[in-house]
C-alpha cells in the first residue's frame, strides 16, 4: 500500500508518497537530494524554521517569545540583527506541538473531525472540512449538493471573519485605535452570527461526515445574507478610510514584500501568493464557486495582502448570498436538506481532501481501517505562511515586525498541530 | 619655587631610575605630590626664578603664577592618581615605560613652569616625545604612534611659528602678561593648542593611539596632555586680552568638536575608543567655555565681564571635572582591560563581579559624571556652560546672539549625546550581566586605591564645588536663597539669573531619598530576586543585547554623518562607520604622495645638477625666512 509521508511546500508539489522502500512525489520532479530537501521539509515541520543563522560583529538573536505580549501564542521569533535591522528569521512553534495527527488515529471519523477542529480555533471549519472531503474520499460518499453550499456558506463565513481580524490587527499595530475598535466590532459581530446560524462562534462542531452535525435551518438563511449585508457596509465604510489614512499606508507600503517566485519556491498559498499577483485560488477548481472573482495583487506586501483581503471579504459575502438562494432554489424544488445527516458505512481506505482555508491550501491525507483512522497527514498553510514571514522579514526593521506578521494570518497552533 | 624644583628634578630622577620600574613610578608619584604642593603655593603667591641668560637676549626662567598654579594642581592631581596606579600597572608593562612617563610628566610640568617661549617649547616636545614612546610600548602601535607624533609636530610647528611672531612683536621670549602680540600671533598658538586638545578635525589620532596605548598612556594622552592645551589657550588669552573675533573662532571650534565628539562616542564600541571621543567632546565643551569668555569680555561692559568670568569658570571647573573623570575612567578601563584581556565594551561584561567593585564603581562615577549626573563635578561644571550660554541675549550684536544660542544647541545635543554613549558604557561594562569570564588576577591594591582616590574626588569635588569656586576666588557666584545658607547656592550671574546647590541637593536626597531607603531596608522582610522575564527563559549568551545594536538606530538615522555602511556577505553581517574628518586626512594623504611622486620624479630623480639647484633653492628660501 503506498502512504503519504508528507506534504511539502517547494515547486508546488504538495504531496509525498512512500511504500516503506521508495518516495514518490506527485511532482515530474525528483532525485535523491529532492527527495531528501522535501522529507527534511517534513520532519522540520514540528519545530519550525531552525537552522539559519548570521554571525558578525555585534550580531545576536533577538528571541521574541514563547511568552511575550507582541506575540499571541506560544512561540518563538529567532531575529537575528545588529539592532533594529533584521538579518535573517528563525521560528520556533514546537511549544505548541500538541501531536492531533497521532491523537486522531484509532477514532472514529466524527471523533476525527473533532481533533481536526481542535488543530487552529480560527481555522476550525477548515480543518474540519478539508478532513471530511479526505474520509469522504477514502470512503467514497457522494456528497449532497445542498451540503456542499452549506459548508461553502460556513466556510466564507470562516474566511470573513478571518480576514476582517487580520486587517484590524494591522492597524492596531499602525496605532489606528478607532479603526481598530470599529473592526473588532464587526469581528465580535460576526462570531455572534456565526453562533447564531452554526451554533458555534468559531464554527465548531457543525461539519459532519455526508451531512451537518447540527440541525440546520437553511431558511433563516435570509437573515443571515441581510446581517451579512450590513456588515459588509460597515467594513466597506471603514476600508475606504484606511486607505485614506498616509499614515496606516506608509506602514503598510513596502513592508515583508515577497515576489511571486519566491513565493512559489516556499509554497506559499492564499492571500499570501494572490498578493504577489500570482491567480491561484483552489475554489477555481471547485465547479461550486462558478464565477469566482480571484482578488490580486501585484506589489507582494503587507499592503497588497491586506487589499487582497478586503476584497476577499466583499467576495465572501456575495458568495453567501448567491449561495443562499441557490439553497432557497434546492429547498424549493424538494431537495433533500442538508442536515440529513447519513450513517457512515465503516469501510477502509485513504484519501485526501482539500480546502482553501482563510491563509491559504489545507490538505488533509486519512487512511482508515474498517471505519477508524489509521494515519492521518495534515499540510496546514501557516507552515508556508512561517516560511514566508521569515524570508520576508529580512531586511526589515523591527517596527516593521507587526506589520509584516499580521499580514499572512499564520498561526502557530495552526503549524504545529 | 622649591617644591617645583623638587618635582622636576624627581621626574629626572625617575627616568634614570627607570631600570627599577617600581623605584621609577614611586619617584614619578613623590614629584606629583611636590608638584601638587607648589600648585597650590602658586595659586596664593606668585613666584619665579631668576633668569637665565642663554645667548644674548634669550633669558630662560621657570615659575608660578596664579593660572599655572590651578593648572598645575588639577594635572598634579592626575599625576598623583596615575603614578600611584602605575606602580602596579606599570609591571605588566616594560621597565622604559616607566623613563618616559617620567619624562613626559616632566615635560607637562615644565610646560606650566615656563615663563618663556623656549622653556615652554622644550617642555612640550618632550612631553610629546615621552608619551610618543610610550605608544610605542605596544608592539603594533608603530602608524599610530606615528600619526600621534605627526599632530604633535604640526602643533609643535604652528606653536614655533606663532612664538616667533610674537618674538617679532615684543622683542622678548616671555610668555607673561602684558608682552604686545599680534592676531598672527594668537592664529598660530590657537592652531597649535587645539590640535593637542583633541578638537574637531585634528582629533582623528586618538582613536588609534588611545586604543593601543596601556591605560595609563591613555589617560596621560586624554588628561593633562589635553589640560595643557587648554592652559595653552589660557595663557594665550592672557598675553593677547580679550578679543571678540577670536572668541567666536573658538566657540565655533569648540561646539562643532563638542557635538562631534558625543556624536562619535555614541556610536563606539571599543572600550578605549569611547572615552577619546568623550575627550573630543569634553575639550570642544571647554573651548567653547573660554570662546563665550573671550566674547563676552571684549565688550568690556560690567554685565558682560560677569558673564566672561562666569564663562571662565565653567571653563575651570570642566577642565577639571574632565581631567580627574577621565583618569579615573582609563584607570578603571584600563584595570578591567588588562583582566579580561579584551578590547570591546561586549567583551568586559560584569566588571562588577569579574573584576571588582571597584573599578566598576570608578567606571559608574566616571561616567555619571560625564552625563552630567548631580552632584557630581561634571554636573556642576556642564551646568555652568549651559547657564552661561543661555545669557546670549545679554551681547548687543545679532551674529554674537546667533552663535551663541547654537553653541548652546550644540553642547546641549553634546550633553545628552555624552550621556548616551556613558549609560552604554556604565550599562554594558561597570553594571552588566557576568558572562562568567575569568579575570586575571594581578596584584591590584595601589590601582583600587588611585581609583579611590579619584572617585571620591569626583564625588566630593561636586558636593563641595562651592567651597571650590571660593578657592579659586570667584566669591561673587556664591550666594544663599530661602533655605539654601550662604555660600551653598552657585550663581550664574549678578544678579542671579539660574541657581544650584549640589551640596544641598545631597542633604535634601539624603534625607528624602536614602534615610527612608536605609530605615526600610533595616525593617523591611528580605526581598524576593527573579530574573528579569524574557519571554518565558533564561537569556542565552547570543541573546544578549550587543553594543553595536544599542547604538544602530542613531547610526541609521544619521547615517549620511556617520558613513555608515551595512555590509552583508552570506552569513556574516556587520556595520561600520567613518569619522568624516578622516577623509580630510586621506585626501591630504593623496596629495602628499602625488607630490612626493612629482618631485621624486622631476627634481630627485639622480640627476646630480637638478639636486644641487634643488638643494641651493631651499637653502636661499629656508636663509630668507
Amino acid at each position: 500500500m503506498i502512504r503519504a509521508v508528507g506534504i511539502a511546500g517547494c515547486d508546488q508539489d504538495k504531496l509525498l508518497l512512500h511504500d516503506g522502500k521508495k518516495v514518490w512525489s506527485t511532482s515530474e520532479a525528483s532525485g535523491e537530494e529532492w527527495i531528501a530537501k522535501q522529507l527534511k521539509s517534513v520532519a522540520d515541520r514540528d519545530k519550525g524554521i531552525t537552522g539559519q543563522e548570521v554571525f558578525g560583529d555585534g550580531v545576536f538573536d533577538f528571541r521574541y517569545g514563547p511568552v511575550t505580549g507582541g506575540v499571541m501564542e506560544a512561540g518563538a521569533y529567532h531575529l537575528y540583527t545588529y539592532g533594529e535591522r533584521i538579518l535573517c528569521v528563525n521560528i520556533d512553534w514546537s511549544y505548541k506541538h500538541r501531536g492531533l495527527e497521532s491523537s486522531a488515529i484509532g477514532l472514529g471519523v466524527e471523533d476525527a473531525l473533532n481533533v481536526a477542529e481542535s488543530v487552529c480555533g480560527n481555522f476550525a471549519f477548515s480543518h474540519s472540512l478539508a478532513m471530511s472531503r479526505a474520509i469522504e474520499s477514502a470512503l467514497a460518499i457522494e456528497v449532497p449538493s445542498q451540503l456542499r453550499k452549506v459548508r461553502i456558506i460556513a466556510l466564507e463565513l470562516e474566511r470573513i471573519y478571518n480576514h476582517i481580524y487580520a486587517i484590524s490587527q494591522l492597524a492596531s499595530a499602525a496605532a489606528q485605535k478607532v479603526m481598530t475598535s470599529h473592526l473588532q466590532a464587526i469581528y465580535e459581530d460576526l462570531l455572534r452570527l456565526n453562533n447564531d446560524f452554526f451554533g458555534s462562534r468559531f464554527l465548531r462542531g457543525f461539519n459532519g461526515i455526508s451531512g451537518t452535525a447540527k440541525p440546520f435551518n437553511d431558511e433563516a438563511l435570509i437573515h443571515l445574507s441581510r446581517r451579512l449585508g450590513s456588515l459588509s457596509d460597515r467594513f466597506d465604510y471603514l476600508y475606504e478610510r484606511a486607505l485614506e489614512s498616509e499614515n496606516f499606508m506608509d506602514r503598510l507600503h513596502d513592508t515583508a514584500k515577497l515576489d511571486s517566485e519566491k513565493a512559489e519556491k516556499i509554497g506559499v498559498t492564499g492571500p499570501t501568493l494572490r498578493a504577489t499577483g500570482v491567480r491561484e485560488d483552489f475554489r477555481l477548481q471547485d465547479q461550486d464557486y462558478e464565477g469566482l472573482r480571484c482578488a490580486t495583487s501585484q506589489m507582494g506586501d503587507s499592503l497588497a495582502r491586506m487589499e487582497v483581503r478586503a476584497e476577499e471579504v466583499f467576495e465572501s459575502v456575495e458568495i453567501i448570498s448567491d449561495m443562499s438562494g441557490e439553497l432557497k432554489e434546492l429547498r424549493d424544488s424538494g431537495s433533500a436538506p442538508a442536515t440529513d445527516n447519513k450513517s457512515v458505512p465503516d469501510g477502509s481506505g485513504s484519501g485526501i481532501g482539500y480546502c482553501e482555508s482563510p491563509s491559504g491550501l489545507l490538505a488533509y491525507y486519512v487512511e482508515l481501517q474498517n471505519g477508524k483512522i489509521s494515519s492521518v497527514y495534515a499540510a496546514t498553510p501557516s507552515i508556508f505562511g512561517f516560511k514566508a514571514i521569515g524570508e520576508s522579514l529580512v531586511g526589515n526593521i523591527f517596527t516593521d515586525f507587526p506589520f509584516a506578521v499580521e499580514s499572512f494570518g499564520a498561526y502557530f497552533a495552526d503549524a504545529a498541530r | 619655587m622649591i617644591f617645583l624644583y623638587l618635582s622636576l628634578a624627581l621626574y629626572l630622577i625617575g627616568v634614570a631610575a627607570s631600570s627599577r620600574k617600581y623605584l621609577s613610578y614611586w619617584t614619578a608619584f613623590a614629584a606629583s605630590i611636590s608638584s601638587l604642593v607648589a600648585g597650590i603655593s602658586a595659586m596664593i603667591n606668585s613666584f619665579s626664578s631668576p633668569g637665565c641668560s642663554i645667548i644674548p637676549g634669550l633669558s630662560i626662567s621657570v615659575g608660578l603664577d596664579a593660572t599655572s598654579g590651578i593648572f598645575l594642581v588639577v594635572a598634579s592631581i592626575s599625576f598623583i592618581a596615575l603614578s600611584f596606579y602605575s606602580i602596579d600597572f606599570g609591571k605588566l608593562f616594560s621597565r622604559k615605560m616607566a623613563a618616559w612617563f617620567n619624562l613626559s610628566l616632566f615635560g607637562m610640568t615644565l610646560v606650566m613652569a615656563a615663563q618663556d617661549s623656549v622653556n615652554f617649547m622644550i617642555g612640550w616636545e618632550v612631553m610629546t616625545i615621552g608619551l610618543f614612546l610610550q605608544i610605542l610600548e605596544r608592539k603594533d602601535s608603530y602608524e599610530d604612534a606615528f600619526r600621534f607624533l605627526a599632530f604633535g609636530e604640526a602643533s609643535a610647528m604652528a606653536l614655533i611659528i606663532g612664538f616667533a611672531a610674537l618674538f617679532l612683536s615684543s622683542g622678548t621670549f616671555s610668555i607673561k602678561a602684558g608682552v604686545t602680540a599680534t592676531p598672527f600671533f594668537l592664529v598660530m598658538v590657537t592652531l597649535g593648542f587645539i590640535i593637542k586638545m583633541d578638537i574637531f578635525p585634528f582629533h582623528t589620532w586618538i582613536t588609534g593611539s588611545y586604543s593601543k596605548a596601556p591605560s595609563n598612556t591613555a589617560a596621560l594622552l586624554s588628561a593633562p596632555l589635553t589640560l595643557m592645551g587648554v592652559y595653552g589657550i589660557v595663557r594665550a588669552l592672557s598675553i593677547a586680552g580679550y578679543s571678540d573675533w577670536w572668541g567666536i573662532g573658538l566657540m565655533a571650534f569648540g561646539a562643532v568638536s563638542a557635538f562631534w565628539g558625543a556624536m562619535q562616542a555614541a556610536a563606539e564600541r571599543s572600550l578605549k575608543k569611547l572615552p577619546a571621543y568623550s575627550t573630543v567632546e569634553n575639550n570642544g565643551i571647554i573651548l567653547t567655555a573660554i570662546g563665550l569668555s573671550a566674547m563676552a569680555g571684549a565688550s568690556g561692559s560690567q554685565p558682560m565681564m560677569v558673564l566672561s568670568r562666569f564663562a571662565f569658570l565653567a571653563a575651570l571647573f570642566v577642565a577639571f571635572s574632565h581631567t580627574a573623570a577621565k583618569s579615573l575612567l582609563f584607570m578603571s578601563v584600563g584595570h578591567a582591560k588588562e583582566s579580561l584581556q579584551e578590547e570591546s565594551i561586549d567583551n568586559v561584561r560584569g566588571i562588577w563581579s569579574n573584576v571588582g567593585g571597584i573599578p566598576a564603581f570608578g567606571i559608574l562615577t566616571s561616567g555619571l559624571s560625564f552625563s552630567a549626573f548631580p552632584p557630581t563635578i561634571g554636573f556642576v561644571g556642564e551646568w555652568m556652560i549651559l547657564e552661561a550660554l543661555f545669557q546670549s541675549y545679554k551681547f548687543q550684536g545679532n551674529a554674537q546672539r546667533l552663535l551663541t544660542a547654537f553653541a548652546g544647541i550644540l553642547i546641549a545635543l553634546a550633553i545628552g549625546l555624552a550621556a548616551f554613549s556613558m549609560i552604554k558604557l556604565i550599562g554594558y561594562t561597570a553594571l552588566g550581566p557576568d558572562h562568567g569570564k575569568k579575570a586575571h588576577r594581578f596584584p591590584s591594591l595601589k590601582i583600587r586605591s588611585s581609583e579611590v582616590f579619584l572617585t571620591a574626588l569626583i564625588l566630593l569635588g561636586g558636593i563641595f564645588s562651592p567651597f571650590l569656586i571660593k578657592i579659586l576666588g570667584y566669591s561673587n557666584f556664591l550666594g544663599g536663597l530661602l533655605a539654601v545658607p550662604d555660600p551653598l547656592l552657585i550663581l550664574s550671574s549678578n544678579p542671579i539669573f539660574g541657581v544650584v546647590s549640589p551640596t544641598m541637593f545631597v542633604v535634601v536626597v539624603g534625607f528624602l531619598f536614602i534615610v527612608p531607603y536605609l530605615l526600610y531596608h533595616r525593617s523591611a522582610k528580605k526581598a524576593r530576586r527573579v530574573q528579569a522575564w524574557n519571554g518565558g527563559q533564561t537569556l542565552t549568551e547570543d541573546e544578549y543585547f550587543t553594543v553595536p545594536a544599542y547604538s544602530f538606530i542613531l547610526e541609521y538615522i544619521l547615517r549620511k554623518v556617520y558613513r555608515t555602511k551595512e555590509t552583508r556577505m552570506g552569513y556574516t553581517a556587520e556595520v561600520t562607520n567613518k569619522d568624516l574628518a578622516e577623509y580630510l586626512y586621506e585626501i591630504l594623504d593623496k596629495f602628499v604622495r602625488r607630490l612626493s611622486y612629482l618631485v621624486g620624479r622631476t627634481i630627485m630623480n639622480g640627476k646630480i645638477s637638478l639636486y644641487i639647484l634643488y638643494i641651493v633653492i631651499v637653502f636661499v628660501l629656508a636663509f630668507l625666512l
